[in-house]
């Protein structure tokens, strides 16, 4: 019995640090002025931050077609139902619910990280935790993301597993198009024809449901918020590689370039798809790091969810490179805000400086994109080949030579 | 063959009505007045205003035989009106600060002058805003060709309906507004163009509208080169479109010239042309200050001079051959008192040139100080103005103004800032209610959500402070969002400023990058915003022409003042690196594709297997083919 009151302390006691004590710390102490607004172009877009959630919330009692109102219209009414006051606790709910399902997501199969291990690594993720104080819209994205791979993954033993599997996808959806290769990839998770009928089925309706009832609230979003963010409107700096490609490309290519980068993001979904249809979980993943890299609007956010998700679903085992890759994501990370202060607030600096820092993480990016992929093909070879004679050879710790021909 | 016909039947159909038409009376009519009013501290206000009125030129019918007569009233204004649907259009170009702790009320309460730069506002009739947008954009390139202005650069990135006409415009006189079109409606639009280098090219097509074309009268006095060397001075013109019945219709229009002059420098920019130093003796230093060869401290206490307009103005009035001979001219002289200040009149006859000769005449003078240019009499004039006691000038109660703003842009980053709004209400008995019209262009990305408010006593006095929720003076508020590229933000509060305090509104705003053709050459000069108009509501006054009772006109009983223009500065990427910035990125994506790709199609065996495969290979064959035949 001791342990358990033990660890429900435990549980209580971080509850309340991460979503009371830290918040009304930061708080005291004027964060906001102080440090959160140096880094606020790691994790805020006019898409997914606070600021305009906040705005868009007012302009419900006005004529809302105004551009700079980037949210979703179902996000924006379930927040104006809410008070004010209570903002938080809603993200720190959905950030509880987010650590719940991560936990039950249960891959013990493929990789042999325990629980605690995954508790940890969630709970001390500090791009996650920051996201949360800031209160951005990818707190809301990554639940979906997670939930739905939850329950993808156990559709049999959940009572329309199916069904919640393929909502939560659309909401993903929904709040960020450029989940929408995922729907796909999650595919795979399904064996009999029929499964993926229901599957494609429930998420068009649901994401064409969810579009219409938007449509119903405010038609105004198709421009403000899926227009404006597939076609680059809203030009501010963040850590991608739009923003400085078409500050600076020639108008009469603008158009072409636009089409051919939002191309770029969708070009892995189906060589994915294929490829690795025995792991969707891991290819799903793959995915998302892709279009993180090349997508107009990517945040830190990100970052820290495709970080936990490498470290606990993957085989670090077989990853070579993994302090370069370490220290490349580390390094950006710190000389990303660093340089922007020194272009935008200081002005020793310009803006080619900030601009170099998002080439090295897009790199570091691909770095661990790389690492995962290896990492899955690695898993593969073993399944395939070792499986039945040499399973003395792949649990001895011997780790097999692997090239690509 | 077709149109020459036409011309044929045209003139002799003008042959044979012109009888009939040169028989009505002109209800033309032509007033001009010059108010010279002392403002404080030795500047003076100089007020043209100029009453046209045009003959029944617009009917609200068009007739076959659509003859025009101007008699002596500008053509060009005429076309710009009817051709457009516009009804009334006023034009105001302003340049430098109304100093208003000094010199007190706009001229006019405000009513004729506009922000820094160039001020538009329009009455137009049209079916729909798409339609009145078109015809804008028109009405806009013949202005700025009418006026040589830029302000065909007021597009719909920034023009904005006015909602609350009942603030801008006497709503009574909208009845006398002729509508061709039963369907359509009439919309109030604004544009301006902030900090708009106003200069003597503005000025001649104001001159040009004149019948006297500014050679003669009054206007004679009007010089671009005193006129533009003024502290503050402002150009307006107001058109209105009038009509008694439905038959007589007329432009009234109403020209108002001020600006602001400090009369020892106009002097002695006489004096001394080029700017040289005062002789150290004709220097007038303080003595109770520190008095050194090098240092000196003018003199603050009275002082007197005198001088002739012809001074500041470089010209006399020329009468030659005025314009309005029935009626007279007028100029007076406010602002001063009779026991220091004299001022008289000079008739300077015809021929008299030789200016010892011109100096030897005598002066008329009048106990009010006005002076009126009755008969043609064909002969110059010139205004005298002296003083024994330049300090015995002050405002009188009601000319302070009933409201000062001020308008700034915080923050020290080119990504993000604060715009604050400091509402001071100075008087100590009654609080006043103001209309707050804010237009941002679409590149500031205004949060109204982080709107605060704060109220702070203006001066320690006995006068209670106030005490009640702040967010309770926001009487209404009217928002219109910004719409990239294409409208500005729009927003409207209806505020209550309390008696003895200052109400601060503050906004957070964000800044984006454009795209580099965007910027302008000197992009890190910043980018002008116009100024905000505020009005101070008469509100018993708006009421009552709410409900269609008026005593009086809007112009005296509301106060309108611009705020000064903002200069926002945007991040700027640099410019030099198009080639780079597309090159390594595209190197970046290509990079990663080649990796993933590498990785996707290729067959994953272990090391020891691949030498097998790769000598498998055809190229592999091939060279090992190649080497054995050496």
């Amino acid at each position: 019995m001791a342990p358990f009151y033990t660890n429900r302390l435990l549980i209580i006691a971080y509850i309340a640090t991460r979503y009371v004590l830290f918040p009304h710390l930061l708080k005291m102490f004027n964060a906001e002025q102080m440090m959160l607004q140096y880094i606020d172009v790691l994790f805020n877009t006019p898409f997914i931050s606070y600021k305009t959630l906040k705005e868009c919330i007012l302009f419900t009692q006005f004529k809302n077609n105004g551009s700079n109102l980037n949210q979703m219209p179902l996000y924006v009414s379930l927040f104006a139902n809410i008070p004010e006051q209570l903002h938080f606790y809603m993200f720190a709910i959905i950030d509880v619910l987010t650590l719940l399902y991560f936990l039950r997501l249960d891959l013990s199969h493929f990789v042999s990280t325990s629980l605690k291990t995954k508790f940890w690594i969630y709970t001390l993720n500090p791009l996650t935790f920051l996201g949360l104080i800031m209160q951005t819209q990818f707190v809301f994205t990554q639940f979906f993301i997670i939930v739905a791979l939850y329950y993808c993954l156990n559709y049999k033993a959940n009572k329309n597993g199916i069904y919640k599997a393929a909502i939560s996808i659309a909401m993903a959806t929904y709040l960020d198009i450029y989940n929408i290769g995922l729907s796909l990839v999650c595919l795979n998770f399904f064996i009999t024809l029929k499964q993926k009928k229901q599957y494609a089925i429930c998420f068009i309706s649901a994401l064409t449901s969810m579009y219409g009832v938007s449509y119903l609230i405010n038609p105004n979003f198709i421009d403000n918020v899926i227009l404006s963010s597939v076609l680059f409107k809203e030009q501010y700096p963040n850590i991608g590689l739009w923003w400085y490609f078409f500050t600076e490309m020639f108008q009469e290519y603008r158009n072409f370039f636009k089409f051919v980068f939002n191309g770029y993001c969708y070009i892995f979904v189906i060589p994915i798809f294929l490829r690795f249809k025995s792991y969707p979980l891991q290819a799903a993943m793959i995915l998302f790091t892709w279009i993180t890299m090349f997508k107009p609007y990517p945040t830190v956010g990100e970052l820290g969810f495709i970080l936990t998700a490498f470290v606990s679903w993957f085989d670090m085992n077989v990853i070579e490179n993994k302090l370069i890759m370490g220290l490349l994501v580390m390094h950006s990370l710190v000389l990303l805000p660093v340089f922007y202060h020194l272009w935008i607030t200081v002005g020793s600096g310009n803006s080619n400086f900030f601009y170099a820092m998002t080439l090295v993480y897009v790199i570091g990016l691909a770095l661990v994109l790389l690492g995962m992929i290896k990492s899955l093909l690695y898993k593969e070879y073993i399944t395939i080949n070792c499986d039945d004679d040499n399973n003395e050879d792949s649990t001895s710790g011997k780790k097999l030579n692997l090239v690509c021909v | 063959m077709l149109a020459f016909n036409t011309f044929i039947k045209c003139i002799i159909a003008y042959i044979l009505l012109l009888p009939f038409a040169s028989a009505d009376i002109s209800t033309g009519s032509f007033k001009e007045k010059l108010d010279l009013k002392i403002l404080p501290k030795d500047y003076m206000l100089s007020s043209f205003n100029f009453k046209l009125k045009s003959d029944n030129i617009v009917s609200p019918r068009t007739s076959l035989f659509d003859f025009k007569k101007h008699n002596g009233f500008s053509r060009s204004i005429e076309p710009l009106l009817t051709k457009n649907g516009v009804k009334n259009l006023y034009i105001k170009f302003t340049k430098g600060h109304w100093d208003s702790q000094k010199w007190g009320k706009l001229p006019n309460n405000g009513w004729s002058s506009g922000g820094s730069g160039v001020e538009i506002w329009a009455m137009m009739e049209a079916g729909n805003k798409d339609e009145v947008i078109k015809n804008w954009n028109i009405l806009m390139s013949e202005v700025s060709g009418i006026f040589c202005s830029s302000v065909s650069f007021i597009n719909s990135e920034k023009i904005t309906f006015i909602n609350d006409i009942q603030s801008y415009y006497d709503v009574d006189l909208l009845d006398q507004i002729p509508i061709d079109n039963e369907d359509n409606e009439l919309f109030f639009l604004r544009g301006s163009l902030a900090n708009e280098a106003v200069c003597t090219e503005n000025l001649s097509p104001f001159l040009r509208i004149l019948p006297t074309n500014g050679k003669t009268g009054l206007s004679s006095l009007i010089n671009g080169n005193r006129l533009f060397d003024s502290y503050w001075n402002s150009m307006s013109i107001d058109v209105n479109t009038v009509c008694t019945d439905d038959s007589s219709c007329y432009l009234d229009t109403e020209i108002d010239i001020n600006f602001v002059v400090n009369i020892p420098q106009a002097i002695a920019r006489n004096e001394r042309p080029t700017p040289k130093p005062v002789p150290a003796e004709e220097l007038q230093c303080d003595p109770n200050k520190k008095l050194t060869e090098w240092e000196c401290f003018p003199l603050l206490s009275k002082k007197s001079y005198s001088f002739f307009l012809s001074d500041i103005f470089g010209t006399y009035i020329n009468d030659s051959n005025r314009f309005n001979k029935e009626d007279v001219s007028t100029i007076s002289i406010t602002g001063i008192d009779d026991e220091h200040w004299s001022t008289g009149i000079k008739v300077i006859p015809r021929g008299v040139d030789d200016k010892d000769e011109i100096e030897a005449l005598g002066l008329l003078g009048t106990s009010n100080h006005v002076y009126e240019l009755k008969e043609h009499q064909k002969t110059n004039y010139d205004i005298y103005v002296g003083t024994t006691d330049n300090t015995k000038v002050s405002l009188n109660e009601s000319e302070y103004p009933p409201i000062y703003v001020t308008r700034s842009l915080t923050g020290d980053s080119q990504d993000k800032g604060v715009m604050r709004v400091a509402f001071t209400n100075p008087s100590q008995e009654r609080d006043i209610t103001i209309r707050y019209f804010e237009t941002l262009p679409w590149f500031i990305r205004l949060y109204v959500s982080s709107l605060k408010n704060n109220v702070k006593p203006h001066k320690n006095l006995d006068v209670p402070k106030f005490t009640g929720d702040v967010n309770d003076l926001i009487i209404k508020t009217d928002i219109k969002p910004s719409i990239i590229r294409s409208a500005p933000l729009h927003m409207q509060h209806t505020l209550r400023i309390p008696k003895n305090s200052v109400v601060m509104m503050t906004f957070d705003f964000e800044k984006p990058l454009l795209n580099y053709e965007e910027y302008p050459p000197d992009s890190n000069h910043g980018f002008e915003v116009e100024a905000a108009v505020v009005v101070v509501i008469d509100e018993d006054f708006e009421e009552n022409a709410m409900n269609g009772e008026t005593r009086g006109l809007l112009k005296s009983h509301n106060y309108i003042m611009r705020t000064s223009t903002l200069l926002l500065t945007l991040a700027t990427p640099d410019f030099s690196m198009p080639y780079n910035v597309i090159t390594i990125t595209s190197t970046l994506m290509a990079f990663s594709f080649g990796l993933i790709f590498n990785l996707l199609t290729k067959r994953v065996v272990t090391f020891e297997d691949s030498k097998k495969l790769v000598t498998d290979r055809p190229l592999v064959r091939l060279l090992k083919g190649l080497k054995i035949k050496k």
